[in-house]
């Protein structure tokens, strides 16, 4: 039987190799197809229309239904979120003393990159190598070779963490990931113009869950450009705790509100009826017209002896079996005899047909609307964001900046000196070979 | 002068500089190179002016926005991408080999973009949930991003597939580096394109990741590049393997681009 350290190295060092590393990302960019070409959380007999059945007994024991919450797809998250940490704990120490240790380490073997002679001795050229060097280099240092002198600088030593900044980052994001799954919520709730609700439906559930406090929808409004798309959709909302009101504010999509870390997304809307109804009644013989307003269920009087009832509203009213829209119905009274009246708001001549002595017709009315409303309490949130930050700063420190070691190397000649470049820089190899060549070409 | 004429003739310089390029690769002309890259320069400069021509009509029409929200305008701009990539690699790297293909590239995008009776052309407003800042930091970003593959991409066939006279130790070196340079771009790129998109679904549908097809296949192009740059930078593969990964990773980056359009989703702007 082995030892409980050795399973915990071999464990661990499976965990550490970037062969698993790859094969879960190739895995899992394998595996995220299938959720894009199956539709995702849709009712069952959609599946079975669009697949048939025996595809859908598959997709349903691998939920691939819900792929991307599944067992399986949340475990290769997992591994990958291990596999990430151990690398990054087991290199740690390592980096922390490469990028923040003792400096100078491995220049006596660089490799040499040009070769050069000066007429001047080395003791002449030291001071010029150094001054070139420090335009470039933070860090320098002189050291005593037994044939010679040799003036090292270096940079970027620190740029080594980089990699793991973008890992660390990763794991900031997951977490925020895992924190907004377990203690946060989603949901939405439509609430009617005038209303107010104090909680919300989850989503995929039909469980309530309590706001504790309440959101009214003071006004809905959608506008349009010139050519009839919608411009805006905007609700004003305001916050009431116990019945007090805290904040009124619109919200337009990308723009919500936010109370209690709780916040409220612009994201439908609906109409349910109308309201602010008035009717315009002409007389066919004189032409004069009154216009009264009347609430649904109200008799106005609007000429002696004539009176009209809203009795109801219509949002789509067939007349013989064709849709002609929105109606008022209404009765009209002259004189205790009764006359059902429909009135059209898109067709305002309609009841000429009913050849009577007055012609009435809706002058105006509001349509009523309620605003949909996504609902999100998401604490995750700050460290997602976080997580984002240090990956955008890691892959910028880890791909674009690098460790950079040149040494110059002067002993003495014939007739001067012999000037030798030696350096490197891992991450970018065209460089040093490069700056190896003007520094040579600046010492003459 | 109207900003369609100025991206139709930008078409026809980058047809004619990427020609140029391919000359002086073929029959190894040196004298071709001049003209070449002034060529692909002046498309370069024509193409821009026709983005911020279409930037001040929008004005004109009232609608005053950035042309950055469908499927003509991001071709336009991937276009503009792609060539002013391709200059700052040949200028930075010395590396002239790409060009051909790198402007063909810009060509096609570009007369997709005007010659397809399925790409509208004409400036519309924002719907809702395109007002946002977020806009054009979302779509320049992924745009620079998918151009750096595009750059990789061409690298990685030259690598493959480029004649043996073409075939020298240096030149494998300098090519295999480039393409490498692209993807870490790229690479850089993409992640700050995705983020950003996960910043503005966050301010606009109150989550910052939906699987929604985009989305997913935007981390699946993120998946294949961040494998490609642990298999270079750790385990050393370099050359045809890595070459090989980089053309699929392109795939990948072309059906994020067009291919999630024929998926159901929120992204169906078009772009």
């Amino acid at each position: 039987m082995r030892a409980p350290q050795s399973i915990l190295t071999s464990v661990t060092d499976h965990f550490k190799s970037v062969r698993l590393t790859v094969a879960l990302l190739l895995v899992l960019a394998a595996t995220s197809v299938l959720g894009t070409l199956i539709p995702q959380n849709k009712h069952a007999a959609d599946y079975i229309q669009a697949f048939g059945e025996p595809l859908y007994r598959i997709f349903h024991i691998l939920d691939l239904t819900d792929m991307y919450g599944s067992w399986w797809f949340v475990l290769l998250i997992i591994l990958l979120t291990l596999n990430i940490l151990v690398c990054t704990v087991t290199r740690f120490r390592t980096t922390i003393k490469l990028s923040f240790g003792k400096g100078f380490k491995g220049f006596s073997s660089l490799p040499a990159l040009a070769e050069g002679t000066s007429p001047k001795s080395p003791e002449a050229l030291e001071e010029t190598v150094q001054t070139a060097l420090s335009t470039r280099f933070a860090s320098t240092r002189k050291v005593t070779l037994p044939n010679g002198v040799a003036i090292d600088a270096e940079k970027g030593r620190w740029t080594r963490i980089g990699a793991d900044v973008v890992h660390a980052g990763i794991l900031v994001l997951l977490a925020g990931a895992l924190v907004g799954s377990l203690f946060g919520f989603d949901g939405a709730v439509n609430v009617p113009e005038g209303e107010s609700v104090d909680s919300i439906i989850l989503r995929n559930s039909t469980e309530k869950k309590p706001l504790g406090f309440s959101v009214r929808c003071n006004n809905f409004s959608i506008s349009h450009y010139d050519t009839g798309s919608v411009k805006e959709y905007r609700s004003s909302l305001t916050v009431l705790e116990d019945d007090k009101e805290v904040l009124t504010r619109d919200i337009i999509v990308n723009k919500p509100l936010t109370h209690n870390g709780v916040t409220f997304y612009q994201s439908s809307y609906g109409t349910m009826g109308a309201k602010d109804f008035s009717f315009a009644f002409m007389e066919k013989a004189t032409g004069q017209t009154v216009t009264k307003a009347v609430d649904i269920g109200e008799t106005v009087t609007f000429a002696p002896g004539k009176t009209f009832t809203f009795d109801r509203y219509a949002s789509n009213h067939a007349f013989n079996g064709r849709s002609v829209g929105e109606a008022a119905i209404g009765t009209l009274t002259d004189n205790g005899s009764k006359t059902e009246v429909v009135l059209l708001s898109r067709f305002s001549n309609f009841d000429k047909m009913r050849k009577g002595d007055w012609i009435l017709s809706i002058a105006d009315h509001e349509h009523a609307y309620y605003t949909g409303l996504q609902v999100t309490y998401d604490p995750g949130v700050g460290l997602v964001y976080t997580g984002f930050i240090l990956m955008i700063a890691g892959c910028f420190v880890a791909f674009f900046t690098g460790h950079k070691k040149i040494r110059v190397t002067l002993t003495p000649a014939a007739l001067g000196s012999t000037v030798t470049v030696s350096g490197a820089a891992p991450k970018n190899k065209v460089w040093a070979t490069r700056y190896a060549r003007q520094l040579l070409n600046r010492l003459g | 002068m109207t900003s369609s004429l100025l991206i139709s003739i930008a078409t026809f310089v980058y047809g004619l500089s990427g020609l140029l390029y391919f000359c002086a690769w073929i029959f190894k002309s040196t004298r071709l190179n001049l003209p070449a890259t002034a060529t692909a320069a002046v498309g370069l400069g024509i193409n821009t002016a026709g983005f911020l021509l279409r930037w001040s009509e929008s004005y004109v029409l009232g609608i005053g926005r950035i042309p950055l929200s469908n499927l003509y305008e991001s071709l336009v701009f991937y276009g503009l991408a792609i060539a002013a990539l391709y200059l700052v690699l040949e200028r930075l790297m010395n590396i002239r080999i790409a060009g051909g293909f790198a402007l063909t590239f810009s060509f096609l995008a570009l007369a997709y973009a005007s010659l397809s009776p399925s790409v509208g052309s004409q400036i519309r407003p924002l719907m809702p949930a395109l007002k946002s800042n977020w806009l054009s930091a979302h779509v320049m970003t992924c745009f620079v991003g998918y151009a750096a593959f595009a750059l990789s991409f061409a690298l990685s066939l030259l690598f493959l597939f480029r004649p043996d006279a073409a075939r020298s130790e240096e030149a494998s070196f300098d090519i295999d580096e480039a393409s490498h340079q692209m993807i870490l771009l790229g690479f850089l790129f993409l992640s700050i394109g995705i983020i950003t998109g996960a910043v503005w679904a966050n301010s606009a549908w109150g989550r910052y990741w939906g699987w929604d097809p985009k989305e997913t296949w935007s981390l699946i192009t993120w998946f294949i590049y961040a494998s490609l740059i642990h298999v270079r930078l750790v385990r050393g593969w370099s050359g045809k393997k890595t070459a090989v990964l980089s053309i699929i990773g392109f795939a990948a980056v072309m059906f994020t681009y067009f291919g999630v359009n024929l998926l159901p989703g929120l992204h169906s702007y078009g772009a």
